[in-house]
């Protein structure tokens, strides 16, 4: 992964919680953030339109107990760089 | 309408006539078959938003049956209120693909009364001599059983003798779909309320009006009864612009069981708002039973929306045509496409067979985002 990635995505996930990016890592739980379901489809938005990808995201199965995906600013960035890997190996073939 | 609802037969299937290259969900409830030059010549069609069109046939076929004539003194007795969530959606899209996308250096000059919410209780008055209150009403996913609740507190006070009332929506266009895929609560596959597995809901569309009159003036005329509205409810969750909570939609259901003078065990139905989110059902669910208490265990809870799709301002509307449907053929409508029980929803959703059985009294709700809330009790007429 590269530190563009790990960079743009903490500042869209900072600025949508209003939070210094200084404070976040990997291992930073997005329900420490305070964000609401409404701000996470905003994280989904951004994150979508600075990556050029689009994200199978459901808010309801997001809400279901079982739902493992982004859990931490670290799930986030994980699926961002294999999205864009799989795109640039699109690309190449 | 009564065929499918007895056969519990969805309307639900892949969107035709839209552009879906760019949707995620690519499903709805579509109004089949619907051919607007069968209904308006041309002249008239240009005035019409689908929204209003639908809105105008619905009136037709509502009034016709009625055989009410408001050219007289009656037509400033009357009433015309319809609910929609966004009105003319389909004109307002076309018009800003021209503008924006296609580089049109001008507006269509009916753009703005094609697309104005109003335009639909307009058109109604216009085509029928409806002379007296005529407005539309606004409130997202509970417009139309806003609509109908006004209009049968206006009969009942006395203010008009005759009110047509419901709601029409007609916005699956490529703009409002893209705007719903990107709120992330629809369902690839289908709606499945109250059902474990369930994914979000499924857009519909369409129009349902009924006409309202003081049970006495309708028996002394002899007028063909489908049911009697008996209360309305409404409350404000006051709390947040999406998420629903418990406490308004059990506050609007309250409401309305005190303005009808019924007490919960009374009640043998409830036509649910059941949008098939993971948030509504399991929250309607719990009102339900804060509501019911005991009762809760005896009453039959379905959405029809399974069947019909949501149409957002039009749903409350075609709720109520599904209920008193259902009344009057002595069945209770399925919850459809119901796989397995979920165990945060834990009513009797009548999952996917109809019931034969008598509804003598039935709730039908409608909780709409801004926590927006108006519930109906209606009474089964013999």
């Amino acid at each position: 992964m590269t530190a563009d990635v790990e960079r743009d995505v903490i500042a869209i996930i900072a600025q949508q919680a209003k939070v210094d990016p200084a404070g976040l890592s990997r291992t930073t739980e997005l329900e420490t953030l305070d964000l609401v379901s409404l701000d996470m489809l905003e994280v989904v938005f951004d994150v979508e339109e600075k990556f050029d990808i689009s994200i199978a995201y459901n808010a309801n199965e997001a809400l279901s107990p079982e739902h493992k995906s982004f859990k931490t600013v670290g799930d986030v960035m994980d699926f961002v760089a294999t999205h864009l890997s799989s795109k640039i190996t699109v690309t190449q073939t | 309408m009564l065929a499918p609802l007895r056969e519990g037969r969805s309307a639900i299937g892949p969107l035709a006539n839209v552009q879906t290259d760019k949707l995620a969900v690519t499903i709805g409830a579509q109004v089949p078959g619907f051919n607007p030059e069968a209904h308006f010549d041309s002249r008239k069609l240009a005035l019409l938003d689908r929204c209003a069109q639908f809105a105008l046939v619905a009136a037709q076929e509502a009034l016709a049956a009625t055989g009410l004539d408001f050219r007289g003194e009656l037509g400033s007795r009357a009433a015309a209120i319809v609910g929609s969530g966004v009105g003319g959606m389909g004109t307002l899209d076309d018009s800003f693909r021209r503008l924006y996308a296609d580089g049109a250096k001008r507006s269509h000059p009916l753009t703005i009364p094609r697309l104005m919410l109003s335009a639909a209780p307009s058109h109604i008055a216009m085509q029928h001599g409806i002379r007296g209150p005529v407005f539309a009403v606004a409130s997202a996913c509970a417009s139309a059983n806003h609509a109908i609740g006004l209009a049968f507190q206006m009969v009942r006070a006395g203010n008009v003798e005759v009110a047509v009332a419901g709601g029409a929506e007609a916005a699956l266009t490529e703009g409002a779909l893209m705007a719903w895929d990107a709120m992330r609560i629809m369902a690839p596959d289908t709606c499945r309320p109250f059902s474990l597995g369930r994914k979000g809901l499924v857009l519909g569309e369409g129009a349902a009006m009924v006409v309202l009159e003081n049970m006495d003036r309708a028996k002394a005329r002899g007028a063909a009864i489908l049911g009697e509205i008996v209360g309305f409810g409404m409350s404000s969750d006051a709390s947040d612009i999406v998420l629903p909570s418990l406490e308004g939609a059990a506050s609007a259901m309250r409401a309305c069981l005190a303005d009808a003078g019924l007490a919960p065990e009374e009640v043998d139905y409830i036509n649910a708002h059941g949008t098939g989110t993971a948030v509504n059902d399991i929250t309607e669910t719990q009102a339900v039973r804060e509501v019911f208490g005991r009762h809760a265990e005896r009453l039959a809870v379905s959405s029809t929306k399974s069947l019909h799709g949501h149409a957002l301002g039009a749903a409350g509307a075609i709720e109520l045509a599904a209920t008193l449907i259902a009344m009057r053929h002595d069945f209770i409508p399925p919850t459809a496409n119901f796989t397995a029980p979920d165990p945060r929803c834990d009513l009797d959703y009548v999952p996917n067979q109809a019931r034969e059985a008598q509804i003598q009294v039935a709730l039908s709700n409608s909780f709409a985002f801004g926590g927006l809330n108006a519930v109906l009790a209606i009474r089964h007429e013999k």
